[in-house]
């Protein structure tokens, strides 16, 4: 194991997307990101202005999930959402995509969503979720391809509110974006090795609400 | 099918008696009008969509909803009809802010939806922020105009005390019909909409959503109080599979 503690602390967006706590939760994971030094809070649009103020300073990203978790509404809908949260604070923006434009092979919805999306998100890391676990391997292909052409930062793999992430599946996309994107592995991933298997397979990014469990059975790993 | 049960009405004249139908009686096609049924995932296509319209054509279902991706098609393939169009702004989530749920509330309205379900800000909520709730509402009822706006409090996370704060909330700022929850795991319970029928009696309109799947569910709903129930397996509720 050639990664050290802080390398793979640095992979983690820490999550929160439940909805059914307060503010306090919000708080809680800005102090376990900025003491662990996470790459980002994962958080939807309400909680940004509050992650915002927390994490100022500490160089943990303010990350907001969009879309959730269908996805289904028109893109300028989409674009203005992620302009929006951008205004309140986000620095990250991840996106649920046009699934079902995928399964109709809808290539030319896809192409328009991801074109307005990466406009809305200006220079800010733009991540695009696939929802991998509805779509077929060229399905997956085909809208990885568009992401590379629409100049996103990253093809994500799940909301997570379906089956997360697969090793198959980070692989795939990998080979299809690298090295123009990066792949976010996120959705279902409690254990260090399926987090290091993630890596291994090419994600760049884990997103997952195990993330200080994670990082202390890397340290025990190490020691 | 109708008989006469002792119901309490808040109209400051104690209980009176209401004509309640059997529900259990009913035929499917006196249930359907009860029923809204939707085709809401994220795998939706627009062949899914025709298909839903046409295998619900033999029902008066209260509404059909779809995401609003869909209220253009939908509108197109139900012109001439009576057939409602309910959609669903920051659904099922509930994590959109209030500037969102502006644009897809005038979306829906200029779209030609009936009414549209939107999913409460849940941590103003579990905050006990509930001027925030009234004022959220307000807005949203202002930017609707002639578009029916529906609230869901998503009353599988909340407690009785923030059931209670919330429907109030919602009523201050003109709501006044909600949709238990959402679906999509979280569940209504039959005690749910008895406490607020109990609470609030006609002032708010209930709507269920959230594991009406079959007709024994939707029996025991409608008695308790519900105007109306969602449901993605409309047969089975009417009864008619």
């Amino acid at each position: 194991m050639t990664m050290q503690a802080g390398d793979f602390a640095s992979t983690i967006d820490h999550t929160y997307l439940k909805i059914h706590r307060s503010d306090a939760e919000v708080k809680r994971i800005c102090f376990e990101a900025a003491m662990h030094h996470f790459a980002s809070v994962a958080v939807f649009p309400i909680a940004v202005p509050l992650a915002a103020s927390m994490l100022k300073g500490t160089g943990v990203e303010v990350c907001v999930a969009l879309g959730f978790h269908l996805g289904a509404y028109p893109p300028e809908l989409k674009a203005f959402e992620t302009e929006d949260a951008i205004k309140k604070g986000a620095t990250e923006v991840d996106l649920v995509m046009n699934v079902a434009a995928a399964k109709a092979a809808r290539w030319d919805l896809l192409r328009e969503e991801f074109r307005l999306f990466r406009k809305a998100a200006g220079d800010h890391i733009a991540k695009i979720i696939l929802e991998t676990c509805l779509l077929t391997d060229d399905e997956k292909r085909r809208s990885c391809e568009i992401a590379v052409e629409a100049g996103l930062d990253y093809v994500k793999t799940s909301t997570g509110y379906k089956k997360g992430a697969t090793v198959p599946d980070v692989k795939l996309m990998h080979d299809t974006v690298a090295p123009d994107l990066k792949v976010k592995a996120s959705g279902g991933i409690r254990t260090l090795d399926e987090a290091l298997a993630m890596i291994d397979a090419g994600a760049s990014r884990l997103g997952t609400s195990a993330g200080v469990a994670l990082v202390d059975a890397f340290k025990e790993r190490l020691s | 099918m109708t008989y006469w049960i002792p119901g309490r009405a808040r109209t400051g004249i104690g209980t009176r008696r209401c004509l309640v139908p059997d529900f259990g009686q009913l035929k499917p096609e006196e249930l359907a009008p009860y029923v809204s049924t939707s085709m809401i995932e994220a795998d939706v296509t627009e062949k899914d969509i025709v298909d839903f319209v046409e295998a619900t054509k033999g029902f008066a279902f209260a509404s059909l909803a779809v995401d609003l991706l869909y209220i253009d098609l939908m509108k197109k393939l139900l012109e001439g009809s009576e057939r409602r169009i309910t959609t669903v702004s920051s659904y099922p989530l509930g994590g959109m802010t209030t500037d969102v749920k502006l644009k897809q509330v005038a979306y829906a309205r200029d779209h030609g939806a009936y009414d549209i379900d939107v999913s409460m800000n849940y941590l103003w909520v579990k905050n006990g922020d509930f001027k925030a709730v009234e004022q959220e509402v307000r807005q949203i009822i202002g930017e609707a105009g002639p578009l029916k706006v529906v609230m869901i409090p998503q009353t599988a996370i909340l407690t009785n005390e923030e059931k209670k704060q919330t429907c109030e909330a919602l009523l201050k700022g003109g709501c006044t019909t909600i949709k238990t929850c959402s679906g999509f795991g979280w569940k209504t319970e039959v005690e749910d909409v008895q406490y607020i029928k109990r609470l609030f009696g006609g002032d708010i309109e209930i709507e269920v959503s959230g594991g009406v799947r079959t007709h024994d569910d939707t029996v025991p709903m409608l008695t308790a109080g519900a105007a109306r129930l969602h449901t993605s397996t409309p047969m089975q509720v009417l009864g008619a599979a």
